[in-house]
């Protein structure tokens, strides 16, 4: 996977990741500013620009990453429902005497797989 | 009664609570760096106060943003897991729009034979192609059946 594709595919990571790092060194950089001088009225600005600042960009970062999670799970729902609906149409098939190839593998793997993000969940 | 939901969204969260979340963030940002602004141009330490304070106000914005965020995702796909683990994802709409009996709450009503020993769901794969008949619960343990020790009805 080159370096684009990793964009595209995963902005959200990336981005989470670019913030939280800049968030870091904003805290890093107050910290130093902050420890430089005496003065609390010289120290408050780094503290707004460099603290707060800092902290907010890790906190959009941690979001970004932890929201890309979230929509994964999503989709791995997305496909877990498709498959169920056609195991379920599979079945309805089956009563009403149409041949239908009813995915029973698939099924336990589906099954085992839903126990898996249930845990995850909780 | 067939109820026919709206299409499920893409993602966890609609277009109002991203822009809702994105809107808190930028408004939170853009006040850290005004209280950082208006805190740099000022030479005494009682004057800087105020700023300190819409500083922490941003700062809280935009924690109580993304906390909230993460917190309606999170609610979505754990109510999404519950709708695929009964087997009535919005997607599939209502069970009775997918040919199962239900009861007046709209719960799944279990199926059997006559001669079963054992109640299932409708979706049972141990169901699948025997002519079952939907009935309550009551009647099912009444007539001396148990339930599926598989699909858990």
């Amino acid at each position: 996977m080159t370096f684009s594709q990793l964009l595209r595919a995963q902005w959200d990571r990336v981005l989470g990741v670019v913030m939280s790092i800049a968030g870091v060194g904003a805290l890093v950089i107050g910290w130093l500013g902050a420890s430089r001088s005496g003065f609390p009225a010289e120290q408050i600005p780094y503290i707004l620009s460099g603290g707060l600042l800092g902290l907010c960009l890790v906190a959009i970062g941690t979001t970004l990453w932890l929201s890309a999670d979230l929509r994964d799970e999503w989709r791995k729902l997305d496909d877990l429902d498709e498959r169920l609906e056609e195991n379920t149409a599979a079945l309805k098939g089956r009563e009403t005497g149409e041949t239908a190839d009813l995915r029973t593998s698939s099924l336990e793997g589906d099954l085992a797989h839903l126990a898996q993000v249930q845990q995850v969940a909780r | 009664m067939i109820v026919v939901l709206d299409p499920l969204p893409a993602e966890p969260w609609g277009r109002q609570q991203v822009v809702g979340v994105a809107c808190a963030d930028v408004i939170g940002v853009l006040t850290v760096l005004a209280s950082w602004y208006g805190a740099s141009g000022s030479g005494r330490s009682s004057a800087q106060t105020n700023w300190i304070t819409l500083g922490v106000a941003g700062a809280v914005l935009v924690a109580a943003a993304n906390g909230l965020w993460l917190l309606a995702g999170r609610r979505a796909v754990v109510r999404r897991i519950g709708g695929v683990v009964d087997g009535t994802a919005p997607r599939l709409g209502s069970t009775e729009a997918r040919g199962f009996a239900v009861d007046a709450g709209e719960r799944l009503l279990p199926v059997a034979t006559d001669s079963m020993r054992w109640y299932h769901r409708p979706d049972c794969p141990l169901t699948a192609g025997k002519r079952v008949t939907p009935s309550t619960v009551e009647s099912h343990t009444g007539a001396g059946r148990a339930a599926c020790g598989v699909c858990a009805p």
